[in-house]
């Protein structure tokens, strides 16, 4: 069978072992294996909550879409920002999924 | 500073927002840093500490200590009200049998963890197994580069040869090791050699306190010297605030005393983080030995947000304003009391009052920072 790119969604898991807490509504990680302690605004840290390798982009937007009040155009492009300043600091991996295929 | 020796901020969110976030977790009271004390057994012996019990006592402070469910279930209810950094405490902790399991229970639960270790225990299996947990930092007490200095304060023969080993497996391993100093008397004369070692082990970092904490028991050893006769008296602490890099770490407040004191904010015990002691009480911080209760009689969530009167009384002590003697005080603005090691040096247990030791420090940071501004103008 062959596969469009429509086919495929990317996902985002969080790094396994990365102590984060979410305090109020921002939140904190820590990464161990740098030292580093990143301190996340509430968008943020509501990203990063959704960062769990199951959602794609699309999912993510959706969802942060309905709890913040900006255009969806606003929070898609914040989204992809924030996700790859996620990925090139190693905190999250970014996993090629088909479309409907679980973890 | 609530994230004092965890970690360095990375920079993805700016240092306001960290400020925020630590304002919060002081306002909400979220037990972000706990101080978890395994057992106070230890198989080193060192002459200024404050909680380690003597030998010959092994059996019967062992049974008394939390077993390894109670503490995965105090671990459980940390992580569920916000514990992010835990560290990990003795006594030596590599003297339990069960430690890698509270480790990755800690580790399992989220938790950012530190290891205080003495290192003599550090076998190359034990540090492959540690290495593997993926501790924050492990953390090692060193005294001197001189092996004799060091085996005589930790009065166990080998010592420094076994630490050195460890820190070497260590960062073999990839953990970040963290050493540390208490400066006091018998390793006064050879901190310029200790430095440079420290260099020259390429160590994460290498920090060095002045403060000899009292017994938090209140005994007397049986060879009959307390920790506080190690302690550096006013000239030698100048002396070595002086040939150090401390005055790189003043930062005072200057200005009319009662201005100062009313912005001065003290060190907050129990706002955001805590000390279980190996027994399951809790306490405010390592210092402050007033027991907001036990963990085996009373869930830890019931404890935290119902304190007890005497917690309640050290909680609104927030500013040095709050405290009768410190509100005009002359040397507010280089003092750094601690509530907690006040309370173990008076009689009266008075520990709003003047910590005369703070007093002692802040008298020689300010001549300090005098001189060093005079030689800068």
């Amino acid at each position: 069978m062959d596969w469009t790119e429509m086919d495929w969604a990317e996902a985002f898991p969080r790094r396994r072992s990365m102590p984060w807490r979410t305090l109020d509504t921002e939140a904190l990680v820590v990464d161990v294996k740098s030292g580093l302690l990143y301190p996340l605004n509430s968008v943020g840290a509501r990203i990063w909550e959704l960062c769990d390798g199951a959602r794609s982009v699309d999912d993510i937007v959706g969802v942060v879409a309905g709890e913040f009040a900006a255009p969806e155009a606003t929070i898609r492009a914040d989204t992809v920002e924030f996700i790859e300043r996620l990925a090139d600091a190693k905190l999250v991996s970014v996993e090629r999924r088909r479309k409907g295929e679980s973890r | 500073m609530i994230f004092e020796g965890c970690a360095q901020n990375a920079g993805l969110g700016d240092q306001s927002l960290l400020a925020l976030i630590s304002a919060k977790a002081d306002r909400n009271r979220t037990p972000l840093n706990v101080h978890l004390e395994l057992t106070y057994r230890c198989n080193e012996q060192c002459v200024h500490c404050y909680c380690v019990v003597e030998h010959g006592r092994e059996r019967e402070v062992r049974r008394r200590e939390l077993t390894l469910d109670e503490i995965r279930h105090v671990l459980d209810e940390l992580a569920d009200m916000g514990g992010l950094y835990l560290t990990l405490s003795g006594g030596e902790v590599m003297v339990r049998p069960d430690f890698f399991d509270i480790a990755e229970h800690a580790r399992r639960r989220g938790f950012a963890y530190r290891v205080f270790t003495n290192g003599i225990g550090l076998t190359e299996a034990k540090v492959e197994r540690l290495a593997a947990l993926e501790p924050l930092t492990v953390e090692l007490s060193i005294f001197s580069a001189d092996p004799e200095v060091h085996d005589a304060i930790t009065r166990v023969p080998g010592s420094f040869r076994r630490l050195m080993a460890a820190i070497e497996r260590l960062q073999r391993h990839g953990v970040r090791v963290y050493l540390k100093t208490v400066v006091m008397k018998p390793n006064l004369a050879g901190l310029a050699a200790l430095d440079r070692l420290g260099k020259d082990l390429g160590v994460f970092t290498h920090t060095y306190s002045c403060e000899v904490s009292p017994r938090i028991d209140g005994t007397v050893p049986r060879d009959g010297h307390v920790p506080q006769e190690y302690q550096l008296d006013a000239d030698e602490l100048f002396q070595y605030m002086r040939d150090s890099r401390w005055s790189e770490q003043l930062d005072p407040q200057e200005g009319r005393p009662e201005d100062v004191a009313l912005q001065r904010g003290t060190c907050g015990p129990a706002t955001n983080g805590c000390c279980i002691d190996p027994y399951g009480n809790v306490y405010p911080c390592i210092a402050f030995r007033v027991p907001i209760g036990n963990v085996r009689q009373t869930p830890f969530r019931e404890l935290w947000t119902s304190p007890p009167p005497a917690i309640r009384d050290l909680l609104s002590v927030q500013r040095y304003a709050d405290l009768p003697e410190c509100a005009s005080c002359e040397l507010v603005g280089f003092c750094n009391r601690c509530h907690g090691d006040n309370l173990l040096d008076r009689a009266d247990g008075d520990w709003k009052r003047c910590h005369e030791r703070a007093r002692t420090v802040a008298g020689a940071n300010r001549r300090l920072y005098q001189i060093r501004t005079a030689e800068r103008s």
